[in-house]
């Protein structure tokens, strides 16, 4: 163990305080009639949950809420504001871009965001795209990865309302708070928007774990949580229709880190805390076919990490970490004939991390991104073409530095539009993108690797889509089958000794699969409804790293090769019971695919009944009633992390529209 | 609710796929003709094993501990030695010590090592007389009363204990200070087992580690260096004098005792490379610098010796996160055969 705990640790809690620097909220009240019927066939590129969805989820984050979109794996540490991050198609999460109301949200340190951290109470949408461009006048880098999710907010869309509310309170198991209040102030040339938000957890959830032949029953330990988020925009109508916004926010958060169950050994001591702070500023413009948005933010993140019982001469480890993000550029698209348009941008991100302790290393990095792309839009089909260039270049003050890259990348897309009877849509796409180490891969004391080389991915994908019933039945189907190659993949594996693990690019990684959806959503009589989603989603994703390896054609570790979702909502005016289904096989904790890593696969049921009561016009109040993994499964999405059984939580919001 | 449940589970697992069996032999009721190897397993995934190896069939069973305890042995288990009819794991993470009874494979008892609400990680065992001395990681080596397993004694020592070994009535201690990287510790102590306390403390060089005493009582201690600029090497400490002696100008990750020699090993972490070398204890000399080369190998985790057959076993972690092998080798280095075994094998009892 030895200098793995110091090194495993730190480097898995780097990434605990991030990605908080989002938002919250709380659901708009009016649940209008489960709208998720769409008037045009799916589309094979992206996919959506609008606030009405989200709300009956009752997500705790994020990451439960973008597990229920196909293709998606979700791997999540458990507890409120525990570590979550989630896989697109079997590419690493590193691949995926997360954009919030048009700001592209990073953290150069991991690589990654913490969607555990990131809420959805004020979510008015959450997109997940994979292929194609996502979103109107978004910055460059959004284009240009794997996959990306976009967010939109309550807080800052413009509003010409004179007054909204959101106000929210849930009390839940594990002693669960959360508070939430957002005020909204409109005009015809203005906006502002306030919100504060706090919520604590003590985390104590019961678990049982198989020990041999016998179960072990315990109680998490040190998985509390406190953090508090508030904000303010404000927003003005320009001349020739521009539009200037300016959004801040801070959030502070404390918690304890439970780490995995430890046969024989529960303590757990290690505690983070965290405090972030943004500004966004961006102003958009019409000029005749041309808009264009420019735009800039700065993020600031500071995490300081304690471990008082680590076997070290100094009495234990008290670790800080500063990140700072500073990116701006211009994003435009001109419209052409026939609806057809040109698009790109330019963008560039500076950023730098400074280690406390136990790290000499200083970097910086300075990333520019150029993209310039064409859709081509007729009666029949529709194309996209690509193509971004990428500069990255490196500085380390106190040491070795990572090499300068420069990277070009294309895209490609084909789509037959609505056809045929089932108005059906085909869809063909290639994407080649990569993801730079982050600096922690790079300059990690110990586990850094400063000649490591970006890693590849190749994508490519088939998709038709249709929907076969209208009416007062309306039916939509569809299925994506995709094959992606990962070069280049970046692991770590033990370069010094077996306890000190260096990142290396050793791996490649080939997935063959396919993501299917099927929604159903019937009007009855008695303004009754139902409404039902199913996804499924196979990923044969296998090491070929070596084809002389044990591992070689073994299913990689923590990717499921069976996922799916059902969920079921029958409402009657503003009453209705909601049933969300989440399904994972096995996975396997490492590549070798034997019984002694297999890690068993479940099935999770969450059970709630909503109603919302009459008020006066534009008031809403509605009360949530939840009932999460009803079935009081033993479950876990990582190894030893094992998440809550049965838990209840009680929504109640109030909007003023 | 239940139907749904079952039709749920029966869904999920429709097609999935057929798994490798860790299981070619039965652990017997009383062992005999075989080994048992302790598999490290990984940090933070409480899948330290205990593999039964039987020599008739060739066959093992990697869930040996959990069927004879019907329990886990817990996260990484660093050592495993025999003493006295029992057998004595040391399990770092889970900070435990499990005794079990070496003819049945029984436990006899587990004893937590906390100190309060710190766990003291042991790493490490060795037995002199009636008792049993164990490095724990917070800075001591515990006594362990082999009559009555019970703590009797912590004798503190320097920072993160290792490897340790007895010759000439005193007990020698390698503090690495692994856990203060990249300020790691050089010492060694010296403990006086008749007073139980540490005497002196011997500077060998940088992160010391295993520690084997050879036949003439000379003490031998790994130094690890920095794995970059400062390389590993062997140093021996004349054990009447307590002073260095000599630091040999090569490269080293293990020692084994065999006979008046000593098998050298070594596996490169940068190059993933692995060598055996014969060391005469006698004439203080490499007498053989590729007893067994790198083309046996894909990771080369140790080397465990067997004096009644005069051959040498070596531990394969493949790659360290592949289930391992323990590949046969006679004395003069010719291969014989391998045996299938748990994640990350380090060491081994065996039964003839």
């Amino acid at each position: 163990m030895r200098y793995s705990l110091l090194v495993l640790n730190l480097f898995l809690v780097c990434m605990l305080g991030y990605g908080q620097d989002t938002i919250n909220s709380l659901p708009e009240v009016s649940v209008s009639a489960l709208e998720i019927n769409r008037l045009k066939t799916l589309d094979l590129t992206s996919q959506t949950f609008n606030r009405e969805q989200i709300i009956l989820t009752q997500p705790e984050d994020l990451g439960v809420i973008i597990q229920k979109f196909s293709g998606t794996t979700l791997k999540s540490y458990g507890g409120v504001g525990g570590l979550k991050t989630v896989s697109v198609r079997g590419l690493g999460s590193q691949h995926t871009t997360f954009i919030v109301d048009g700001f592209s949200i990073s953290n150069t340190q991991t690589g990654q965001i913490n969607l555990g951290q990131i809420q959805t109470d004020n979510v008015e949408s959450i997109t997940l795209s994979v292929g194609g461009k996502n979103g109107f006048l978004l910055s460059p880098s959004s284009y240009i990865n794997g996959s990306t999710v976009s967010v939109n907010t309550f807080e800052n869309n413009f509003s010409t309302d004179p007054f909204k509310m959101r106000l929210s309170s849930k009390v839940g198991s594990f002693g669960e708070i959360d508070n939430y209040i957002s005020l909204k102030y409109g005009k015809a040339k203005m906006f502002m928007s306030v919100f504060g938000k706090y919520r604590s957890a003590n985390g104590k959830y019961p678990y049982s774990i198989q020990n041999g032949k016998t179960t072990y029953n315990g109680i998490r330990d040190n998985n509390d949580l406190v953090d508090w988020y508030s904000g303010f925009t404000v927003g003005f109508r320009l001349k020739k229709e521009g539009r200037l916004r300016v959004i801040c926010r801070t959030n502070s958060a404390d918690q304890g880190l439970p780490g995995a169950i430890i046969l024989y050994n529960t303590t757990a001591n290690q505690r983070l805390s965290a405090q972030a702070s943004v500004v966004n500023i961006d102003y958009s413009q019409t000029y005749k076919m041309l808009f264009y948005r420019l735009f800039g933010s700065y993020n600031h993140d500071w995490l300081h990490y304690t471990d008082p019982y680590f076997l070290n001469n100094t009495g234990g480890i008290s670790a800080i970490y500063t990140n700072n993000l500073y990116q701006g550029g211009i994003s435009f698209q001109r419209l052409l004939l026939n609806s057809s348009a040109f698009f790109g941008g330019l963008e560039t991100k500076y950023s730098d991390l400074t280690f406390s302790t136990l790290n000499t290393a200083a970097p910086r990095r300075l990333h520019t991104f150029g993209l310039i792309g064409l859709n081509l839009n007729r009666e029949t089909w529709k194309s996209e073409v690509q193509i971004s260039a990428q500069q990255i270049i490196e500085e380390n003050d106190q040491g070795e530095r990572a090499k300068n890259r420069l990277k070009v990348n294309p895209f490609l897309s084909l789509e037959k539009v609505e056809f045929g009877k089932w108005k059906w849509i085909l869809k063909a796409w290639y994407r080649n993108s990569f993801r730079m180490p982050s600096f922690n891969e790079l300059y990690y004391n110990g586990v850094g690797n400063t000649k490591l080389k970006p890693e590849q991915a190749h994508q490519f994908s088939l998709g038709i889509s249709a929907r076969p019933l209208e009416g007062d039945s309306k039916l939509n189907i569809l299925v994506n089958g995709f094959a992606n190659r990962v070069e280049n993949q970046i692991l770590a594996i033990p370069t010094k000794n077996l306890f000190v693990w260096s990142m290396q690019n050793i791996g490649f990684v080939n997935t063959f699969g396919f993501e299917s959806r099927m929604q159903i959503n019937t009007l009855h009589s008695n303004r009754l409804t139902t409404n039902f989603t199913m996804n499924y989603t196979y990923q044969y994703s296998v090491d070929v790293s070596d084809s002389h390896s044990p591992t070689y054609l073994n299913q990689v570790a923590y990717i499921p090769r069976h996922i799916g979702n059902f969920d079921a909502t029958i409402q009657r005016k503003k009453t209705g019971i909601h049933f969300s289904t989440t399904l994972s096989s096995l996975r396997y904790s490492l590549t070798e695919n034997i019984i002694a890593n297999k890690i068993d696969g479940f099935a999770i049921m969450d059970v709630s009944l909503f109603t919302q009561i009459k008020l006066p016009v534009k008031h809403a109040l509605r009360i949530q009633l939840s009932v999460k993994n009803i079935f009081n499964s033993s479950y876990a999405y990582m190894r030893y992390f094992v998440m809550p059984g049965r838990n209840y939580l009680i929504t109640l919001s109030y909007a003023i529209n | 609710m239940q139907s749904i449940k079952i039709l749920l589970v029966i869904l999920l697992f429709a097609g999935c796929k057929r798994e490798q069996m860790c299981q070619s032999a039965t652990s017997p009721a009383v062992m005999k003709n075989g080994m048992l190897v302790l598999c490290e397993g990984l940090f933070q995934q409480n899948n330290s094993t205990i593999s039964w190896v039987d020599f008739t069939s060739g066959g093992s069973d990697d869930l040996f501990f959990t069927n004879k305890t019907s329990r886990l042995l817990g996260d990484t288990g660093n050592d495993m030695q025999e003493y006295g009819g029992k057998i004595y794991l040391v399990v770092n993470v889970s900070s435990t010590i499990e005794v079990l009874d070496k003819a049945t494979g029984a436990s006899i008892k587990q004893i937590s090592m906390m100190n309060g609400s710190i766990a003291k990680q042991p790493r490490s065992i060795v037995f002199n007389g009636s008792k049993a001395f164990i490095t724990c990681y917070d800075g001591f080596v515990d006594v362990l009363d082999t009559a009555s397993l019970s703590i009797t004694k912590r004798i503190a020592v320097g920072s993160n204990p290792e490897g340790l070994s007895v010759s000439n009535n005193k007990l020698y201690v390698s503090n690495s200070g692994g856990l203060n990287s990249p300020n790691v510790d050089s010492t060694i102590s010296v403990i006086n087992l008749s007073s139980l306390s540490e005497i002196k403390k011997i500077t060998v060089g940088k992160n010391p580690g295993k520690v084997v005493t050879d036949s003439q009582g000379d003490v031998y201690v790994i130094t690890r260096g920095n794995y970059s600029t400062i390389p590993s090497r062997m140093v021996r400490i004349n054990s009447v004098t307590d002073l260095v002696e000599t630091t040999f100008p090569f490269e080293a990750s293990g020692i084994e005792k065999m006979g008046d020699n000593l098998l050298i090993s070594n596996y490169n972490y940068a190059t993933s490379t692995s060598n055996i070398a014969l060391f005469d204890a006698v004439s203080e000399t490499i007498s053989n610098p590729s007893l067994i080369d790198n083309s046996q190998f894909t990771t080369l985790f140790g080397v465990k010796y067997r004096p009644s057959n005069s051959k040498i076993y070596c531990f394969d972690a493949m790659g360290f996160s592949n289930t391992g092998y323990v590949r046969v080798f006679s004395s003069s280095g010719v291969y014989e055969t391998s045996y299938h075994v748990g994640l990350n094998p380090n060491n081994i009892v065996f039964y003839d």
